[in-house]
């Protein structure tokens, strides 16, 4: 792997079993159990994709693509079905903000789970609880049970604990939606922040303003492919003739 | 910069034998991890009940009344130690089902969690382990008013508590990470497991001692780790080996490490092929 590579993917093969409900019972598994290979939803289709260090990649398409898929196999959540990945240094995944998140714990008592779900340690947790209680901007509230937050705020402070995990690799799965306009604009930042901090960042977004703005290469992907060349344009031309 | 790998198929899965290792290594380096998923469980344990930690005395106790009466209505009995041996196998044997039920759906349970964040699941199933190994050790602290009730004068056999509670948790988290990985693509793991946890609830002395089963069929209840490691504790609080040798502590330990390293060869051997069925 050559040093300036942060993420090396080679010809990924994913496939996901379609769970058919009625199959799940005894005597369909029986009888269909040979039939099963062909329940199977091709995710990604060799894709292949080097992703130099301090990149800002987007990742654009249709629903279904295969984009979040790609992103959690980087993250290392799914192994490849086919193919090899390689990632260098630590890897945060935004999507899907507050997972692991207990209603009955306090917002405290949050950020030191989730923190060390994420891969910090003690040091890092305490280092950066006063900075993540801040840009949660919960307030008081921090004290209290995560249940008894709105839902916005229960996104905030989710988004501000993996927003201070310091990744070597950020991935973001369209997690700009949160909070009200203030904190979308503070999220905003702070993404951009980690990336002038020089972290290699790829990203899934719809939003075309956001990736023109904040990504150097973007890939148009359907149907488990990259689709374009790595240039914005072209990616954003494939985009808005999708469907066409 | 640590460079992590991720090959297609069973290529980039950990060996059978590597599994333990990775399981040590990982736990150690997630150590703050798992401290915290331990504290959450203790936490979230009696959360908004009003006597709290009393629960984790009181069921035990109520529980052993309750087996108590039935053994004294249906056998009469001249055994005036026998409520101090019911208590002990109801901890040892809920410390193990409690482990067990706990591990077989920790995957399951944690799904979304899995599939947004990459950490070592075998986690889940060594906090697990962990906050059950606390409860047992916290309850069994009813041990000493009993103790003192009885006159009984504590011996040196009162250390081996410690391999039972050693193994006793080697042997929950062996199988609970089995039946795991299992539970992800057959869901009828843990309806099995339930009823097989029941089942070994009768056969593994919980309310009655060693010396209640016939001779024939002594050799074979002690064949079952479970049933040495409730008689054990008992032999470790009455400073009595009774029926029970050494060599059958041995045998259990051995037995259970082996589950135990099974269990986490083929954990990290399957564990992050069955994220996408997850």
């Amino acid at each position: 792997m050559m040093d300036d590579i942060s993420i090396s993917i080679k010809e990924v093969v994913l496939d996901y079993p379609l769970l058919k409900e009625g199959k799940r019972f005894i005597k369909e598994r029986l009888t269909k159990r040979f039939k099963a290979k062909n329940n199977m939803f091709r995710a990604l289709d060799g894709l292949s994709l080097d992703v130099k260090k301090g990149d800002v990649v987007g990742l654009i398409g249709p629903n279904g693509a295969g984009k979040s898929t790609l992103l959690r196999m980087i993250a290392g959540i799914l192994p490849p079905d086919e193919g090899e990945i390689k990632t260098r240094g630590r890897v945060g995944l935004l999507a899907g903000v507050g997972a692991g998140m207990q209603g009955n714990l306090s917002g405290i008592e949050n950020i030191e789970l989730s923190g060390s779900i994420y891969g910090m340690n003690k040091q890092e947790i305490s280092d950066s609880m006063d900075q993540i209680v801040e840009f949660s901007g919960v307030g008081d509230f921090i004290y209290q049970p995560v249940r008894t937050y709105s839902s916005g705020m229960k996104a905030r402070l989710g988004f501000s604990i993996s927003a201070h995990i310091k990744p070597d690799i950020l991935l973001i799965d369209e997690v700009f939606a949160v909070g009200d306009g203030e904190f979308g604009k503070k999220s905003k930042e702070k993404i951009s922040e980690l990336i002038n901090g020089g972290a290699t960042v790829v990203m899934v977004s719809h939003n075309m303003v956001l990736i023109k703005e904040l990504c150097n290469r973007v890939y148009y992907m359907e149907q488990g492919k990259i689709k374009s060349d790595s240039d914005v344009e072209s990616a954003l031309d494939k985009y808005s003739s999708m469907g066409k | 910069m640590a460079i992590r790998v991720h090959r297609g198929g069973g290529k980039g899965a950990p060996s059978l034998f590597s599994g333990p290792g990775l399981v040590f290594r990982n736990v150690w380096e997630h150590s703050t991890l798992t401290r915290h998923m331990v504290k959450k469980d203790i936490k979230l344990a009696y959360h908004g009940t009003f006597l709290g930690y009393l629960w984790t005395l009181l069921e035990p106790l109520l529980l052993t009344l309750i087996l108590y009466a039935l053994f004294v209505i249906l056998r009469g009995t001249s055994d005036e130690y026998l409520p101090l041996k019911v208590m002990l196998g109801i901890l040892f044997y809920g410390c193990f089902s409690k482990t067990m039920a706990m591990c077989t759906n920790a995957l399951i349970a944690n799904s979304s969690l899995i599939n947004q964040v990459y950490f070592p699941k075998e986690i889940f199933h060594v906090s697990i382990a962990g906050y059950q190994l606390y409860r047992l050790v916290m309850s069994l602290l009813v041990i000493i008013p009993m103790m003192i009730w009885y006159q009984i004068m504590p011996t040196i056999y009162l250390l081996l508590l410690i391999p039972a509670i050693l193994g006793i948790s080697m042997l929950g988290i062996g199988f609970g990470m089995i039946a795991s990985i299992v539970q992800v693509r057959i869901r009828d793991v843990s309806q099995l497991v339930n009823v097989l946890l029941r089942a070994g609830f009768f056969i593994s002395g919980v309310f009655y001692g060693a010396e209640h089963v016939p001779e024939k069929w002594l050799h074979i209840h002690l064949l079952n780790p479970i049933a040495v490691y409730i008689e054990v504790s008992r032999v470790a609080v009455l400073g009595d080996m009774g029926v029970i040798g050494f060599n059958h502590i041995l045998y259990a330990l051995v037995i259970s490490l082996l589950f135990m390293l099974i269990g986490m060869g083929i954990f990290k051997s399957f564990e992050s092929r069955m994220v996408k069925y997850l």
